[in-house]
Order: C-alpha cells, then structure tokens, then sequence
C-alpha cells in the first residue's frame, strides 16, 4: 500500500454559522490508491459534498474552518496557499460537478473552454491545444466534435454538457477525478451512458475515481470500495461487495432497504427509517444515527462509536450495536 | 378487471406548444384508461410528455385536442367556471415540495384551503385538519401553527398530500412526488401514500421518471417516449418482459443498487429527437436497432401481446412467459 | 495573481457556495443595524413635523422679518432668515408640507393602479396581460420627468392636487413593471399551481398567495418611490411647475434662493440637507428592508 495517492487523515471542516459551530465534516480519515475507484455514499446532509470540496481545498473561506491533511499524491493541500493549490487543480487533482450548466461558461464556445485550460496550464500552443481538444471532445463521445468545438453550451443537451464538463476536467490527465452527482439529473439511459464514459476514460487514462452519490445504485457496479456517511462522519466503510451484502452498520442497511428496486414485485412495502437526516447543530453526543435507530441502547445515546475493523479487511463500522455478519465471522 | 369501470379515461390527448413551425409537440396523442382504486404508473426520461400529460389531465395545461372523461363526465370542453367545480374530484401533488406550499401561510390553514375555498364557514373545519394531519404523520397540536417555510422536504410532500386529501378526491396525480427527497424519506412517503390509497379508496395516477419507484406503487405501468405510449401493461408482465425496445433499453439502463447486478453492457446511445420535428412513423425508430423502413413509412398501433399488455411497436420483442 | 483557467475560477466561485449552502439553514437574519433605525426616526420625525406644523410654536413662514433680513443662523430665527426676512427653519418644515403630500399621495395613485393591475396580469397571463403590458411599456419608453413636466405646464392654475395626479399617474408603469416582475415570480410557484387546482379564486389566490409573497417588495419599493418623488417635486417646484410661491417647498426654496447664492449661501443649504437627507434616509431604509427579506434587486 506505498503508492497511495490520496491520504486523507483526521479531517474536520467546521462553518461558523449565527447558530454554532457546523461539522460538516468530522473527523474522517481514508487513503485511496492508484487507479482505484471509490463510492461515497450519504443522504442530504451526510458532509460527503463538503468533504469532496475540502479535499479539493476550496474551503479556504472565512467562515470554514479546516483541520487534519489531505495529501493529494504527496502534497498537502489543508493550510496551503490558494496559488499552490492551483498548481495541482487540473493536473493532480480535478472535479466534474452536478450542474453542468454552473461549470460552464454560456456565453464562450465549447471548444475554448476546453483549451483555455490546456494553453493555461500545459503551456501549449494555440493549434496544438485547439487539436488535443478537439481530441478530448472525441474521446468524451461528442459526435461531430470539429464542428461542436464551435458550438456554445446552450446548444447541447444535458447529457453532451456533461461530457464537455468531463473533457475539461480530464483535459490536462489529473491522476485524482472527484466526481460529485455526476448524474444526478440526467435520465437513465443518459446517466448509464455518462458512467459508463467515465468507468472507460478511467481506464484509458489510469486515474483514480471517486464518485459521491446519494445513490446505492451508481456505486454498486462501478467501485472498489464504498464509504458510507452519516452526519459528517464515516459510518462504514470497505469493499463494495462488504458493504452491499455484509454491512455491519444499522444504518447501511436502512439506506439499502428502504430504495425500491426494480428486480422487487410491485407494492412491495419499503423499510422505513423513522425520522429524518440530522440537524448538525444540534447532535447528541453519542452516535448521531441513534435517534433514527431501532436497535439504539443507552451507550448509542451517550457514547460516540469510532471505526472498529472487521474481519475483513478494509472493512470497518462505528456502531455499538451492530449486526451480525452474514458471513458469521464476528 | 373487464367489468370495472374507469374513473378516468384519456383519448387522444394531444397537446401542443406555440405554432407554426416552431409547434412543440408535446403530447401526441396519448390514450389510456385508469380504473377505480388502481394505480397506473407513467414513467418515461425527460421530454417525454408524461408531466406534460398529468397537467393537461388537471388542465394546468390546456389540452390541443382529445377528451379527458372523469367518472364519464367529459371535462376537456368544460367551461373555466364548472371545471372548478369538477376539479374537486381530481387533486395533484407535485414534484417540489418547497415550492408547493406558500411559505407564508400556516400549515393548517394551507390544509383547509380547499374547504376554505369550497365550503367556508364549515363548523368542522378544525376537526377535519387535525384528521388530516395526523394521518399524514404531522403532529397538528406541535406543528399546526408553524409556517410552511420551516419545514423539510419531505414534511412538505406530506402537508401536501395531507391538503390534497381535504376535498376527498377520487383521482390523485402525482407529479415526480418523491424525486426530490432523500432515499430514507422517499421510503416513507411511499409507504404513506399506499396507506393512504387504501383508507381514501384513491384512485392514483403516478408520474415519475423512477423505473423502481414507479414499479413499487404501480398496479399498471405505461412507458412514455416523446410524447407517446410506447408501451402500458401490468407492472410485474411490463417490467419482466418487455415488448418495447425502447422499455428493455429504459430497464437496462436501470441502477439496481446490487454490486452483482449487470454493468450495463447495452446502452441505448444517443438522444432523444427534438418534439419540434418528430421523426416519421415511429417515434423511436431513429434509436432503435430493430428499425425498419415500416418504422419510418407507418405509425405503429397499439397492439395487444398479453392480459392488459398492449405494445405500439410494429416488431415487438417476444414475450416470454415465466 | 498567475492567470488561471475559468474552470479553476468556477471551482473557487462553487467552493464559496458551497460552504454558504452549508450555514444557509440554521442562519438568522442580520440586524437591521441602528443606522435603520435613526432612518426611520428621521422619516416619522419629518412626517410629524409637517403634519404638527400649525400646532408647534413656529414663527409663520410667510411672515417678513424686515429687521432680520438675510441673517445667519442665530438664536431668534434657528437656521437664519431668507432675503424677505422669513425663517427658514419654519420654511422648510411647512415646506416638507408639499414634499411629504406630493410623495405620499402620488405613490397612492399608482400603487392602488399599480399594484392589482400587475398582478392579475401576472397570474392571468394571456392576452390580457400583453395588451397591458405593452400600454405601460409604451408609457415608460419616454421620460416620466419630461412628461410630467409638459402636463404641468398646459394644467393651469397649478395646484397640489393637479400635481399628486400627474405625479401619480406617471408613475403608474414603474409600480406595473416592478410589481409584475415580482410576482410572476411568485404567480410560476408550484402552490399558486395547487390553489389553482383546489378551485380557489383569482380573487383568493391573488389575496391569499401572492401578496403576502411581494409585501416585502411593495413595501421597499414604496419608500423608494416616495423618495424619488420627493426628487421629482424638487425638480419640479426648481422649475417652477410644483405649488406656487409664497406657498413654501423644498424645491421652490432651493429656486428661490439660488439668485441670492452669494450674499446667503444658508438659503441653499438649509433646504438642500432636509430634501438630501430626507431622500437618503427613505432609500436607505428601502433597501436595508429589500436586503433583509431577501428580494432580488430592483431597478426603477
């Protein structure tokens, strides 16, 4: 496990906000390794947006306070000045956002928007970065991309607007994509394609992947491994066959309960979760699930839990209470 | 199945956007019949004119052409004054919860606003509410008061349905009710809403572009493709055998949170024409593999190929019986 | 500052929303802040003053001094006397008189006009609301200021009700076009949608849904009318088209005193802070309200 590429330790972001101190992200430690790729997974609320965003180091604002290390291929990037965080967007690490609408420029062509940032941050001529782009665009599966070079973002549907908002941020090959809701709001047949482009483009360019959903179905087929969040915190965290089919954590098994799936006979009743996703300024002091639990004692209302290991490997959940391994190993 | 009546019945609803040559076509010609106490599910992507098609249903949206039958009572030429009237029988529940309730007013008093607007004065006013809201899991003594802007999402949706309920409709559409809530709360609303169904005897029409969704509430199923019914059967048949290209693909394309599940090998590529120029005869067929040029010279027709399972495709998939 | 990309632009710009998302919920409206507050003491304190007028021991602004002609402030006459020896002082609170009655009448005109036209227009949509809209369009394509000013110039004799008519009506097409914009906003919600469906009436909906949505927005875009009339009035009175002398205004004062700029500069300057502040304080007010309800900014 030498060549990590992303090492993440004890991470905190806090916003100071007219009603307290907000953890959005609250102590989550992780590594990632070369050309791997991983699922976050949580509901409204969980952190995993903010995390993604202090990973990338743009919670440098004065309300965010940011504690811990997050080394992106050896450098750090929490307590970094913006111009070195510059220096590894794009290279080392990029991101591709849910609204392709808000990362792109409406009013600038398509074509310049990918080069501008080839010319920029690879120095490269202006014939040379109009023909690599036109090169992403291709490789992203834009038909026709000579003339869609051309074309400004008003002109594409929203699933072509992704893949220009993916050309752009594979333009100059970071070797770390954070990839929050890529798909969220584009239709099925849409949302299959886009991750299939991005499981391909992972490949073909060795990077690694992460992929933060609100959805168990993105991430069931595409990752290695998966980390569960729940208030800002990791709930459970390991290989995406462990935590699908042998989830310790009372509340993994709720989040994949209660989706309805479509192999299920129609008017199948939904297990529920009672109550609703946690108001971060108002936690408990014990596990910040154990209002919403129903296997919940005394010691979940009052001690937090930290990340215990399985068996297995990689394999680790914060619960005091939890399930019995289907694989009978606990 | 055959001697029940439809409480609804849509022929030939066509609805259009602007003219000329920059006519939408949006609905084109949509018919469908849905009887008392069943739910049919109308899911389909983006543009497919299945929100387009529950609006002109409530007529938010003015239908072009066809007839809309509640309970036999014609409603697509009824005047603005005795539609109001009409529109009682039929409530819809739509996609934002935010935006549907008016942050301004008390939950309470959004609840009674369909008795506020129909039978004010009524002595029982406060008793109805308080029904209402309970059943729909809203503590009325607690929350009664509060305004409408400090709710979540999916106390909203309920507070919602809570004032569809207040008229004691027979249709309830829902609009991408749940799309907008988190997985564990959509599980609730769900479950509520067939609870719900079952006391009230409703009769639902449930719009969503959520293939696993739609599947979990729908007694029937109907798949949308640019502003057409492609294909309508009962869900289990629809969704185990497909008859439509275009609804295997759509099944394919489905998200099953399941590690071992299929990695979707088979995508449908490419996107959907634009509803201002439709391609000739079958919707579909500038995507689909099996297209011929009888796809393009004629319009497919419905045709049945199972119980209740009709299929508007000229070289529908076999059918394989379990 | 090396250049960058705009994609590393965009992600600086969605890292700050991102984290204003995140306080978003749990954050309490800011203070309105003692400075709103001394504004609107001003303004209630002008209102009284004009309304009390006749009741404060003031000396009578027509009255001539001729013992204190020109003089500076002093202890007799407060803020000093005009070249007919009238006091100044008692000038310009019996002058705000016609600021305060001009503004306030005229903006009653055009929000009672105003304001339910637009929004039936708004929620009816449809031709009604195109036939209206162009109307007030057409209206506003040439200067209310020039317009104002060509009627008042033919409707003799002038008097303060002629010039809270024209005032009001001109300013009917601002109040149509601020208020249609806001409440098309309001008319596109999905719960207006849901009234619709549950068989409320127009009537109800514009009552019960709407307007409590653009109070915010009627009530700041009425003080920042009233202060661009009060504006207007000055121009109009320095012109010569307001209320006539030796009736005393705002405006008429400024004129009057501005032939005797040399030998009394106080003439100009004591009337020009009560428009200027009285003005500032209105708008002042208006948009620390529009900012606390969080109204997207107005142009008139």
């Amino acid at each position: 496990m030498s060549n990590e590429l992303l090492v993440v330790k004890d991470l905190h972001t806090t916003f100071a906000t007219a009603g307290g101190e907000l953890p959005a992200v609250d102590g989550i430690s992780f590594t990632l390794g070369q050309n791997e790729t991983l699922g976050i997974v949580g509901e409204s609320g969980s952190g995993k947006t903010v995390l993604a965003r202090t990973i990338m180091g743009l919670q440098a604002i004065k309300n965010a306070t940011v504690t811990g290390s997050v080394k992106i291929n050896g450098s750090e990037v929490v307590g970094t000045s913006e111009e070195d965080k510059r220096k590894i967007w794009g290279t080392e690490v990029s991101m591709i956002f849910q609204d392709p609408m808000t990362s792109l420029n409406p009013v600038m062509r398509i074509g310049k928007q990918v080069d501008e940032t080839l010319r920029i941050l690879l120095g490269m001529s202006k014939e040379d970065a109009k023909k690599r782009a036109i090169e992403l665009l291709e490789l992203v599966g834009i038909p026709s991309p000579e003339e869609r070079y051309e074309a400004f973002p008003s002109e594409l549907s929203g699933g072509m607007r992704q893949r220009v908002v993916i050309a752009t941020a594979l333009a100059c090959s970071p070797k770390l994509v954070l990839a929050d809701e890529p798909t969220t709001g584009l239709d099925v047949t849409i949302q299959a394609q886009i991750l299939n482009l991005l499981d391909e483009l992972k490949e073909k360019m060795q990077m690694s992947v992460i992929l933060i959903t609100h959805d168990l179905g993105v991430v069931a087929t595409r990752t290695s491994r998966i980390i569960v969040m729940y208030a800002g915190r990791i709930v459970e965290m390991g290989s995406t066959q462990d935590v699908f089919k042998d989830h310790r954590m009372p509340y993994t098994r709720a989040l994949l309960e209660s989706a309805p799936k479509v192999s299920n006979p129609s008017h199948t009743r939904l297990v529920t979760i009672a109550g609703r996703p946690p108001n971060l300024l108002a936690l408990e002091k014990g596990c910040a699930f154990a209002p919403r639990c129903k296997f919940a004692t005394d010691k979940c209302h009052n001690e937090r839990p930290e990340l215990q290991a399985t068996g297995t490997e990689g394999h680790m959940f914060a619960c005091w209470n939890p399930l019995t391994s289907s694989r009978g190993d606990a | 199945m055959e001697n029940r009546t439809p409480v609804l019945k849509v022929e030939d609803l066509v609805v259009n956007f602007g003219s000329g040559s920059k006519t939408v076509s949006a609905v084109a010609g949509v018919s469908f019949e849905v009887f008392e106490g069943e739910t049919l599910g109308i899911v389909g992507e983006s543009g497919c004119g299945k929100s387009t098609t529950g609006k002109a249903l409530m007529r938010i949206i003015e239908l072009t052409s066809g007839t809309v039958e509640i309970d036999g009572v014609n409603i697509s030429t009824m005047s603005k004054k005795v539609l109001r009237k009409a529109r009682t029988s039929m409530q819809m529940i739509f996609q934002d919860p935010i935006s549907s309730l008016n942050p301004r007013r008390r939950i309470k008093d959004i609840v009674a606003e369909p008795l506020d607007c129909w039978e004010p004065n009524r002595p029982d006013r406060e008793s109805i509410v308080v029904d209402l809201l309970n059943k729909v899991g809203i503590d009325p003594e607690v929350y009664g008061n509060r305004y409408a802007r400090q709710f979540s999402g999916g106390q909203c949706q309920r507070i919602s349905i809570a004032r569809s309920l207040a008229m004691r409709p027979k249709i309830l559409i829902c609009d991408e009710m749940v799309s907008a809530l988190d997985v564990s709360v959509q599980a609730q609303i769900l479950n509520l809403l067939e609870d719900l169904k079952k006391e009230y005897g409703l009769t639902l029409l449930f719009i969503a572009h959520d293939l696993a969704v739609v599947k979990n509430v729908s007694d029937r199923v109907a798949v949308m493709y640019l502003g057409k019914i492609c294909e309508i059967g009962p869900s289990d048949q629809l969704y185990a055998s497909p008859a439509h290209p275009y609804t295997k693909f759509l099944l394919g394309a489905a998200l099953e949170a399941d590690p071992d599940s299929d990695k979707h090998d088979e995508v449908l590529t490419g996107e959907p024409p634009s509803p201002m120029n439709p391609p000739s005869g079958c919707r579909f067929r500038t995507r689909c593999p099996n297209a011929t040029q009888k796809c393009a010279d004629e319009v497919p027709l419905p045709q049945m190929v199972g119980e209740g399972h009709e299929v508007a495709c000229h070289y529908p998939l076999t059918i394989t019986r379990k | 500052m090396t250049k960058q990309p705009r994609f590393n632009k965009i992600l600086l710009k969605l890292g700050r929303d991102a984290s204003n998302n995140a306080m978003m919920k749990p954050e309490k409206k800011k203070p309105l802040g003692i400075l709103f507050w001394v504004c609107v003491g001003w303004i209630i304190l002008n209102v009284l003053l004009a309304v009390f007028a006749s009741f404060l021991p003031l000396i009578d602004p027509l009255y001539q001094n001729y013992d204190a002609v020109n003089s500076g402030p002093g202890l007799h006459h407060l803020l000093g006397t005009d070249d007919l020896g009238r006091d100044i002082l008692s000038r310009i609170i019996f002058g705000s008189r016609v600021s305060i009655f001009v503004s306030f009448g005229a903006m009653s005109i055009a929000f009672l006009v105003g304001v339910p036209t637009s929004m039936l227009a708004s929620l009816r949509r449809g031709r009604f609301d195109k036939i209206l809209t162009t109307v007030m369009y057409s209206f506003l394509a040439f200067p209310a200021i020039i317009a104002t000013i060509s009627v008042l110039s033919f409707w003799v004799p002038r008097n303060l009700a002629k010039v809270i008519i024209v005032v009001g009506i001109f300013s009917i097409p601002l109040v149509y076009r601020v208020i249609r914009t806001a409440s098309l906003a309001v008319a596109g919600r999905e719960y207006v949608t849901a009234a619709k469906v549950q068989g409320a009436t127009d009537r109800r909906i514009l009552i019960r849904e709407i307007l409590p949505n653009i109070t915010p927005i009627l009530v700041s875009f009425l003080l920042i009318g009233i202060a661009q009339v009060v504006a207007l009035e000055g121009a109009l009175a320095f012109l010569g088209l307001s209320i006539n002398p030796p009736t005393p205004s705002w405006g008429n004062m400024i004129n009057e005193a501005r032939t005797v700029l040399d030998v009394n500069p106080w003439l100009v300057i004591f009337p020009s802070i009560a428009l200027v502040l009285f003005i500032l304080s209105l708008n002042f007010i208006g948009d620390r309200l529009r900012n606390h309800f969080d109204v997207a900014e107005v142009k008139i």
